[in-house]
């Protein structure tokens, strides 16, 4: 994938932004009035964000427009991109079930799903371990720290 | 041998809390109970709550663990309790700030009345303090300072407790002082002493160090203290109301009364312990235990004072 | 004043303190190793714990957990790249570089010997010319410190690694980002388009591993395939290529030197933290080096100059915080609140009213460095066993802690949420040649920035020629101009050197 493209698209969209931070006076709600106000530091912000993301841009278009060839880091490879998003539907799916099923059950199988995805396969030793880590967290965090994790709520 | 036995109680009651889902009041407490500190650990809330807590778990039997949801001016903490489970298992640490000043001042989700007031265990009197080598010697001084020309007085946050409460003195007292907002009490009297700024609002724990040292004055204070011999206050001036921050802990409105009635038999226990009032003297808190129906309307008068304030600034 | 610290060092040496101190750097050195838990949440659990023993111990253990938690940081971050804090992601660029030519051993040993000698040497000025320094933090009201942080935001931005606008779009995106959620100063509501779980802003815990941490697991999920890629770790056959010369350690003084120098200043006025400090040091070193185009591919002096001032921090925090009651940071709050509950009153008066227990406390921090040197490094040899464990066995356990410490920060299954949400926009960030450390430098740095800018133009009134009116602003803007100009001559001498 090209780089110089997403570049353009990127700092159009934060420019974007930055001039609805600095036209909308609704995006700060309530408080007191003070001598800078509430908007005083996100408007420098925003305009700083335009001057930068706006060099990137440019930069990227007057390249893209003149065809010069890619540099190394203008390439963004997507080999293996598919393992990213199966790992973050796991972690999805572990936010979405934990406050059910209870950290003790649900952090077995993403340890092991993510064991998977990584190549391993000597299941015994995975299957301990997915076991025992959580085991020792939940009881350790419980005990250690006063920190206590959901537990089944179904 | 005790810390084992603590262990088995531990995943006992854990276990216990998933096989009976029904709740026998009289029992109460039988699991962790969470006391929601909405501040930061490690400041004054934070530390009353910890001294408090860690004394109750010997005495109700039962861990009481203190977390820490800061951020949002104390809102994200004190919302999360309020619409938490009834059943005194969640508990706040509730102050001047969180209950009185913000469902007030700001766009709070919650309300006064959106809690059942359990104890007060703190309180802690409001002084107006500067630097030693300031040219103002007395109260009087500095008000007709103030009056002569803008001084620059130190609080923490436009719509804070503390701004509120100088608020409420300057317009009695009949100055305009020009506020400089701190993220705390303590950032404000590092001003105060460095001479970057005039005077500040602050509390024992924060100016106690700075008067013991002699490098800051307090002028005046809300109620006279043994520590601060000869500092006169403010109903000397002439000055009404109560200008204190306090610490107390809250349930959520509709928890059970047996919840209250055993909170207060136990902190009352607690509250004579001499470890507990010694480690609360050693914060610079003063303990002002209180409970009941008398409390809580004083509370509710603050709470109007709060809200004509509140419409006036609008 | 010798004398004082013999008789600290007489009541220090019993079994009491002694194995307070072992224990304190054991947890601290675990805690803070795992990604995710911080040094701070172990010393807020073992606060009360400290209530019912001798200040001596409690105050050393705690002291202890707080050292060993922020060099500990430092092991992960080397091994596995997952740096726990943002004043690792400088020691995890460098660090890393070096394991993955399998000088593991050397990256760990260069990372301890420099975290020590920073915090030794912040601990005998702490010491010996605490009372001098303090004058000067003092000094350093809210006009002063406006013009500190745009010093740190000039040298940060002038870090920045592929080009300076990359680099200064992601510190303005970290600094947008912390300003979502209520406003201390006004109490106003922003960017929270209605919702109220935004307003408590972003918590920074689930952030910082999202943006830090978990790019890290994605990049080793997307190379699941290749061969080479299922052992974490080589090691070089070449046993000079896992330990530190001597060498090469003293050909680095003059950066430690200068690096504990910069974390001891930063650390004595109250609020930049040990980030600032790493990144400010780790900046100047790669300013002055002789091998600028090293740093971030395995620099020693990369290494040397992060780790020495972040550690510096720890022992120079406490100048502020003993001598005028002013805690620098959150964990000189911790520690303050640990002294009162003790009786002991931080101030200067307590130099004279508890003579005996403030110089066994100094005394004992001395006596934690050197515990450190000698437990952190008979550690190596099982650290480097535990990330040498085929990749499936590490990552699994890493999203799992990653997992724990963004629920343990708030006890919020939403936070677990915002975890996700930033480990996205993290690896997006990377992908497009942003940098994530400096965006998290922004978002830390920012409140501090607007607190103080708030202050500073309210004591200003209409008199804005004030803000010239002190040496300090002087000196910072004129420190800026200086880092701006040498970072330019240095892109240019690299530019010229490439063609």
């Amino acid at each position: 994938m090209e780089r110089r493209k997403i570049d353009i698209i990127l700092a159009s969209i934060l420019i974007l932004l930055s001039i609805i931070i600095l036209t909308n006076d609704g995006l700060a709600d309530g408080g007191v009035e003070t001598d800078l106000g509430s908007l005083f530091l996100p408007r420098i912000v925003a305009c700083f964000i335009i001057l930068f993301a706006g060099t990137i841009g440019l930069q990227s278009f007057i390249k893209l427009s003149r065809n010069q060839p890619l540099d190394e880091h203008e390439v963004i490879s997507t080999t293996g991109f598919l393992g990213v998003f199966i790992y973050i539907a796991i972690f999805i799916a572990y936010w979405f079930f934990v406050p059910y099923v209870g950290f003790l059950v649900a952090t077995p199988f993403v340890m092991l799903a993510i064991a998977a995805l990584l190549g391993g396969r000597n299941w015994l030793v995975l299957t301990i371990m997915s076991v025992l880590v959580p085991l020792i967290i939940f009881y350790g965090s419980r005990q250690f720290l006063r920190v206590f994790l959901p537990t089944w709520s179904l | 041998m005790k810390k084992l036995n603590q262990l088995f109680a531990v995943i006992l009651s854990s276990l216990g809390l998933s096989l009976f889902a029904t709740q026998v009041w009289a029992d109460y407490p039988e699991r962790p109970i969470n006391v929601i500190v909405p501040w930061g650990a490690g400041g004054d809330s934070d530390l009353t709550t910890r001294i408090w807590a860690d004394a109750m778990e010997k005495e109700l039997g039962v861990p009481v663990v203190v977390i820490n949801k800061a951020g949002g001016g104390g809102i994200i903490g004190t919302a999360f309790v309020a619409n938490a489970k009834k059943d005194g298992y969640t508990l706040i640490n509730a102050g001047l700030s969180n209950m009185l000043v913000t469902p007030n001042f700001t766009k709070a989700p919650y309300q006064f009345d959106s809690f059942e007031p359990i104890i007060k265990m703190t309180a802690v009197p409001l002084a107006v303090v500067v630097a030693s080598d300031s040219p103002y010697k007395t109260f009087d001084d500095f008000v007709a300072g103030a009056k002569a020309k803008t001084l620059t007085q130190g609080s923490w946050g436009a719509s804070s407790s503390g701004t509120i409460l100088a608020n409420i003195i300057a317009d009695q007292a009949g100055y305009k002082p020009k506020y400089v907002h701190a993220n705390t009490t303590a950032q404000s009297m590092t001003s105060v002493v460095g001479g970057h700024i005039d005077s500040a609002v602050s509390f024992p724990p924060a100016f106690g160090p700075h008067v013991k040292s002699g490098r800051a004055k307090a002028l005046v204070i809300n109620k006279a203290m043994d520590a601060y011999p000869g500092v006169p206050t403010f109903a000397d001036y002439g000055i009404q109301g109560d200008f204190e921050g306090w610490s107390g802990v809250f349930a959520p409105k509709g928890v059970p009364q047996e919840v209250v009635d055993k909170l207060v038999a136990a902190t009352k226990k607690v509250m004579s312990d001499p470890k507990v009032l010694k480690a609360y003297q050693n914060i610079g808190a003063l303990p002002d235990f209180r409970y009941g129906k008398e409390w809580i309307d004083d509370m509710k008068i603050t709470s109007n004072i709060m809200k004509d304030a509140a419409a006036k600034a609008k | 004043m010798i004398d004082n610290i013999l008789n600290g060092f007489a009541s220090v040496f019993a079994v009491g303190p002694i194995l307070g101190i072992v224990a304190g750097i054991f947890i601290g050195i675990i805690f803070g190793a795992i990604p995710g838990i911080s040094a701070i949440m172990a010393i807020a659990i073992i606060l009360p714990l400290t209530f019912y023993v001798d200040p001596i111990i409690g105050i050393t253990m705690l002291l202890a957990v707080y050292k060993a938690g922020i060099y500990g940081g430092s092991i992960s971050a080397i091994l596995i790249n997952t740096p726990g804090a943002a004043a690792s992601f400088l020691t995890a660029l460098d660090g890393n570089a070096l394991t993955k030519k399998g000088q593991a051993g050397k990256a760990l040993a260069l990372s301890l010997f420099s975290s020590v000698t920073g915090e030794a040497l912040a601990t005998i000025v702490l010491i010996f010319v605490a009372a001098p320094i303090s004058i000067i933090s003092l000094q350093a009201g809210p006009i002063e410190k406006v013009f500190l942080l745009l010093f740190a935001f000039t040298v940060v931005g002038s870090l920045a690694g592929e080009s300076i606008a990359r680099g200064l779009l992601s510190c303005c995106l970290g600094m947008l980002f912390a300003m979502v959620g209520l406003s201390t100063i006004t109490g106003a509501a922003r960017f929270t388009f209605g919702y109220t779980e935004l307003m408590a802003g972003f918590t920074f815990t689930p952030m910082l591993i999202g943006v830090l941490v978990m790019p890290e697991i994605l990049n080793v999920v997307r190379k699941r395939n290749m061969a080479s890629q299922t052992l974490s770790l080589q090691r070089s056959t070449n046993p000079s290529d896992n330990r530190l010369s001597w060498r090469e350690f003293s050909s680095l003084w003059r950066t430690l030197l200068k690096s504990s120098g910069i974390g001891t200043f930063i650390g004595a006025l109250p609020g930049l933290g040990s980030s600032t400090a790493a990144f400010i040091a780790y900046g100047e070193a790669k300013r002055t080096s002789k091998q600028p185009e090293k740093f971030g591919k395995g620099s020693l002096e990369g290494i040397a100059s992060a780790e020495s001032a972040n550690n510096a921090v720890c022992g120079s925090s406490m100048i502020p915080m003993l001598t005028l009651s002013i805690p620098g940071d959150d964990v000189a709050a911790l520690l303050m609140g640990a002294f009162l509950i003790h009786g002991l009153t931080p101030g200067p008066m307590i130099f004279f009213e508890h003579t005996e227990t403030i110089y066994a406390i100094f005394a004992g921090f001395l006596l934690t460095d050197l515990f450190l040197l000698l437990i952190a490094r008979s550690g190596f040899r099982f650290f480097i066993k535990v990330a040498s464990l085929k990749r499936y066995f590490i990552f699994p356990c890493v999203t799992v802690f990653a997992f724990f410490g963004a629920f343990t920060a708030g006890q919020n299954i939403n936070d677990v949420l915002i975890l996700i949400v930033f480990t996205i926009l993290g690896y997006g960030m990377r992908l497009v040649g942003l940098n994530p450390a400096i965006f998290i430098i922004g978002f830390i740095l920012t409140p501090f920035l607007e607190q103080n800018l708030d202050q500073a133009i309210a004591i200003v009134g209409g008199d804005y020629s004030r803000f010239f009116a002190t040496p300090f602003a002087w000196i910072f803007t004129a420190l800026s101009m200086f880092f701006i100009y040498s970072s330019v001559r240095l892109k240019k001498r690299q530019q010229a050197n490439v063609t």
